[in-house]
């Protein structure tokens, strides 16, 4: 399995991603965010070693991209802030794909992220990692099935 | 060296044929290292396929154990395409020509197709096989088995076995996943049971008795005692047509057997064995070399206990007649939800013939703690014994047990159990 898996690294796949990040910068400048290509690649480094700490495995192009869009009209995010936010993000994205069982899709917990991210947690990301998302993946964890956790959760803003 | 030569140095594992293939040509390099590269980025690019399959496309990542699981279910389908040329030659070549992707997609048609067919084998078992009092078999093939073909996913999860098979082969050497193990077990389940369902399930059950006074809960394989006791008789000059040997035939049998040296032993035990065979009239040459397996196996339990001066557990007495205080193992059936027995017990209480109330316990209750609960509160000095007829000989054993266990006095009794334990005596 490791020697398929040290095969990923043969495809060029990080320029594709630089690519598509680039095209993600052109949407979230609007918002005054952008990242420079040092800041692209170390994020996709981050990435890959996220990845091997929580023991997940991606062969497509990562979640960065919806990160970014999700993002970057959060009223807490500004440009000196905005790599590392991402970067926390983007560790605290696989750490509940593991802690959920999966049960989230990649749109319904990122998009759970951000609103709990503007609203609950008021910006704060130790907020989101240690009580927010810990109390709905314990909740899945007991038998709670995750969209019904989200519909609440949207009944509860409206 | 020459090219047939270094084909033959390649090692083949039937459980992962096409990580040994690969391994064994590259190794001799019948298969250039740009060709495993390109191999190994085609298995990349199913593995990514698969992935987004598996998640419907809703996330990018997988955790290591399900990527993990994924590529073995592909390697599975792969090694199942190129195995099926049962030639290294030809899966070599194959596995150097075709691209990874079609070998991948022939290999789910086969295992389609081996699903099939071995569904069509459990339900001829199911149906057609002999009706056996072993728990290990029923289990199998009634539970096991089913559970196994309802949960079966050839596309994410191929190499895997879901359902338990406790049920043991004469011969099983369980180097085989997924569907091909389950294939070749039926096949040999099939072949074992078209050979024992010459004798009524009365005779095996005696026979299997015979062995054991626990055989209902021991793992033993049927089709195994049968062959044996054949082969004892044949070479008592016997019929074929029964299994029994006596104490006496065992006798004789041990002083003959003890006799012959032992090449004499094998050439004797192979005589028996091709004269039970036409006996059977068994043809296929598949089906003979399988059960060749097992009489090696018999002959060196044969020889074993030769030595230790005793062939009774090899050669069977067939035993008629069961020993009620050796009965074991009982097996209650599924107890009833307290609601819904709260609501039959009502019902019972409601209802005023005798007759209806009996109807109505044969049909609903299915535990032997239900019917204590029922007697105690529905039924009346002068009914019981109606109820007790319901019951058979195995549960009036285990319910007397039960009640002479739960009770340190006789005047804790309920007035049923006082007549229960009259009834059970008579």
């Amino acid at each position: 399995m490791k020697d398929f898996l040290q095969i990923q690294k043969l495809l060029s796949q990080n320029e594709s991603e630089i690519n598509q990040i680039e095209k993600c910068n052109e949407f979230s400048s609007k918002y005054g965010l952008v990242l420079t290509n040092t800041q692209i690649q170390t994020l996709s480094q981050e990435r890959d070693n996220t990845l091997k700490r929580y023991g997940r495995v991606e062969l497509g192009k990562g979640i960065l991209d919806k990160l970014i869009f999700e993002f970057c009209d959060s009223p807490f995010i500004w440009q000196e802030n905005y790599m590392d936010t991402l970067s926390e993000l983007q560790d605290i994205f696989y750490y509940f794909k593991n802690e959920s069982l999966d049960e989230f899709t990649d749109d319904e917990l990122i998009r759970y992220m951000r609103k709990s991210f503007d609203n609950q947690c008021q910006g704060s990301i130790e907020y989101l990692r240690e009580t927010s998302l810990e109390d709905v993946c314990r909740s899945i964890r007991y038998g709670q099935e995750a969209y019904k956790y989200l519909d609440s959760y949207d009944d509860d803003l409206e | 060296m020459d090219a047939l030569q270094r084909y033959e140095h390649i090692q083949t594992v039937r459980s992962e044929y096409f990580q040994s293939l690969l391994q064994g040509a590259a190794k001799e390099g019948i298969i250039g290292s740009a060709q495993v590269k390109k191999i190994q980025v085609g298995l990349l690019g199913l593995l990514s396929k698969q992935i987004e399959k598996y998640t419907l496309g809703e996330s990018s990542s997988v955790t290591a154990e399900s990527a993990e699981s994924l590529l073995k279910s592909i390697c599975f389908s792969i090694s199942v395409a190129l195995k099926c040329q049962d030639n290294v030659v030809i899966a070599s070549e194959l596995l150097e020509h075709e691209g990874i992707e079609e070998l991948f997609k022939k290999g789910n048609e086969l295992i389609r197709y081996y699903f099939e067919d071995a569904k069509r084998l459990w339900i001829k078992i199911k149906t057609e096989g002999p009706k056996i009092s072993n728990l290990a078999y029923n289990d199998t093939v009634f539970i096991g088995l089913k559970e196994f073909f309802d949960w079966y996913d050839y596309r994410f999860s191929a190499h895997e076995i879901n359902g338990s098979l406790d049920y043991p082969l004469s011969y099983d050497e369980m180097d085989l996943k997924g569907i091909e193990y389950i294939h070749e077990y039926l096949t040999h389940l099939d072949m074992e049971n078209g050979f024992c369902s010459h004798y009524d399930s009365h005779s095996i059950e005696c026979l299997m008795r015979g062995y054991s006074k626990y055989f209902r809960e021991d793992l033993l394989n049927v089709f195994e005692l049968v062959l044996t006791n054949l082969l004892g008789r044949s070479i008592l000059g016997y019929k074929l047509d029964r299994l029994d040997i006596s104490e006496e035939d065992r006798e004789w049998l041990l002083m003959q057997l003890k006799k012959a040296d032992e090449s004499v032993l094998v050439q004797k035990m192979e005589r028996a064995f091709y004269e039970v065979l036409s006996f059977m009239e068994v043809e296929s040459q598949y089906t003979i070399e399988y059960f060749k397996i097992t009489l090696k196996n018999i002959i060196s339990r044969v020889k074993h206990n030769i030595n230790l001066g005793k062939l009774d557990k090899v050669f069977i007495t067939l035993y008629e007649k069961e020993d009620e205080n050796l009965i074991s193992g009982y097996i209650d059936g599924n107890k009833m939800e307290d609601e819904d027995l709260r609501v039959l017990i009502d019902e019972i209480k409601d209802c005023r013939f005798l007759d209806d109330k009996i109807a109505m316990v044969s049909q609903s209750v299915k535990s032997l703690d239900d019917l204590s609960e029922v007697l105690n509160e529905c039924f009346f000095e002068g009914e019981y014994e109606s109820v007790f007829k319901l019951l058979d000989k195995r549960e009036i054993q285990e319910l007397k047990k039960r009640i002479n266990e739960n009770k340190t006095d006789s005047s804790s009794f309920y007035e049923w159990e006082c007549e229960f334990l009259r009834f059970a005596v008579d």
